[in-house]
């Protein structure tokens, strides 16, 4: 029922302006082929009262290693394929707890030394309209998801008008595996995220995107392994995360870009809201400059986010609540983050064309002092 | 959906079906600069989906400035 509204929407946006559609030449870039490579170290450092940021109730300390592989291969003018593998282990102090105290375990990890994702997709691009279709699986130790995805992108006056549709819908299953070490019968959550883009050029050296992402999702919407604590520090016990079943889920965008001689800047702002009244507020800044001729390229960038809590979210209850959560993601807190990244154009080893490589540092500090960054490391073949 | 966001969403929906009309802006011959790598949104996409899916796991938003809903990962 959920997927018919969601699909039933997506195609009457496709109806309404696939009459404005027209055959063109089939040439598009976005086809050709490509071999990309990004490397990524997540460190979460907890710092409340020496080290409990973030819950006050755990250590909420992580690391994670990721490699994600993306290969594009081109059919023919109008067609491609696309297969995509991400990897991850982690590494969380509340993971080690847990194992060796049986005590709560990080919302950031859970039982989870490790993750794949395996993505395959279809690519149909004409000049002025194309679609894509891909089917994504996932695994960790107590969560398993598979999704299907639809995208449609078409250009008008000119291409001075691009308007796109994307809709996802994930099947996931959720072990059931308690802050304890406990079990309970393993649950279901279902998502469907229908996303719809606009891009304008306003002048041309400048162009606004607006997006709307409105999501739906039922079933099991807690973390299995998160719990909330129930009386004093002395006399209370631990008590399982309980959250509705059901979450509606909108966020709404505009994003501003101006071509400055040959560098540009980007502004955004983002506002988001849901049925749980969390409330969030995403500013954004990115600057773009090029030297040597293009070869080299700075991205830095500024992001500010403020969050107001969930009505569910508390720290301690004095006694067990219908929805309870300490999850600090959750709460509210403002966070603040700031980046770079370098690009590099140059040659391949033992291949016939010039390569992009980049290196990227962010780095985010939230005001209930849970502090994180991430490094990462790129490689894109051909340039 | 909550109500401001359905007066929102109504709104910008109106601006789509206007905007698809056939006025143009920018003509096709305009487009150098828009053309650019950089003056792409998302232009490099892996790391706009690195991005995005860190901070929706650490933030309780979600879909901020590109896909992303809060399905296929156990870490939101």
């Amino acid at each position: 029922m959920l997927l018919n509204k969601a699909s039933g929407g997506l195609f009457l946006l496709l109806a309404l302006f696939s009459g404005a559609l027209q055959a063109a030449a089939p040439t598009n870039a976005q086809l050709d082929d490509i071999f990309a490579f990004r490397g990524v170290v997540y460190q979460q450092d907890d710092y409340r009262s020496g080290d409990r940021g973030g819950n006050p109730h755990l250590k909420e300390d992580a690391a994670i290693y990721e490699g994600i592989w993306l290969y594009r291969k081109r059919l023919n003018e109008t067609n491609a394929i696309q297969g995509k593998i991400t990897g991850d282990t982690v590494s969380a102090a509340s993971y080690e707890d847990a194992r060796d105290n049986a005590e709560t375990v990080s919302g950031a990890t859970g039982n989870n030394p490790g993750r794949y994702v395996l993505e395959l997709g279809w690519i149909h691009q004409q000049d002025d309209w194309g679609w894509s279709a891909s089917f994504n699986e996932s695994r960790e130790y107590a969560y398993l998801s598979n999704s299907l995805s639809l995208g449609w992108n078409g250009s008008f006056a000119e291409q001075a008008t691009q308007l796109s549709a994307h809709l996802q819908v994930f099947d996931d299953w959720v072990r059931m595996i308690r802050w304890d070490g406990s079990k309970d019968d393993d649950d279901v959550r279902r998502t469907v995220t229908l996303n719809l883009g606009w891009a304008q050029s306003l002048t041309p050296r400048s162009l606004m995107h607006i997006g709307w992402s409105h999501t739906h999702q039922e079933g099991f919407l807690a973390t299995s392994f998160n719990a909330v604590r129930v009386g004093d520090q002395d006399q209370g016990y631990f008590d399982v995360e309980r959250l509705p079943d059901r979450r509606r889920r909108d966020a709404l965008s505009v994003r501003y870009k101006q071509a400055v001689a040959e560098d540009s800047f980007q502004l955004g702002y983002s506002y988001y809201q849901d049925n749980w009244d969390l409330i969030g507020h995403t500013l954004e800044a990115r600057y773009f400059a090029h030297f040597n001729q293009g070869k080299v390229r700075l991205e830095p960038l500024y992001r500010f986010y403020r969050q107001e809590a969930t009505e569910h979210f508390v720290y301690q209850v004095s006694e067990p609540r219908r929805y309870q959560t300490t999850d600090s993601d959750l709460g509210r807190f403002d966070g603040h983050s700031i980046g770079l990244t370098t690009s590099l154009a140059g040659a391949t080893p033992f291949l016939d064309n010039d390569s992009w490589y980049d290196i990227g540092i962010q780095y985010y500090d939230r005001s209930d002092d849970l502090r994180f960054y991430w490094l990462t490391l790129g490689w894109r073949y051909p340039k | 959906m909550t109500p401001p966001v359905q007066a929102l969403a109504g709104g910008l929906m109106a601006i789509l079906l206007l905007a698809s009309s056939g006025c143009t802006t920018v003509r096709f011959n305009e487009r150098e600069t828009l053309a650019r790598p950089d003056m792409q949104f998302d232009s490099t996409p892996l790391q706009a989906e690195l991005e995005t899916h860190i901070y929706s796991s650490r933030e309780g938003a979600s879909g901020a400035f590109s896909s992303g809903g809060g399905g296929g990962c156990g870490c939101y």
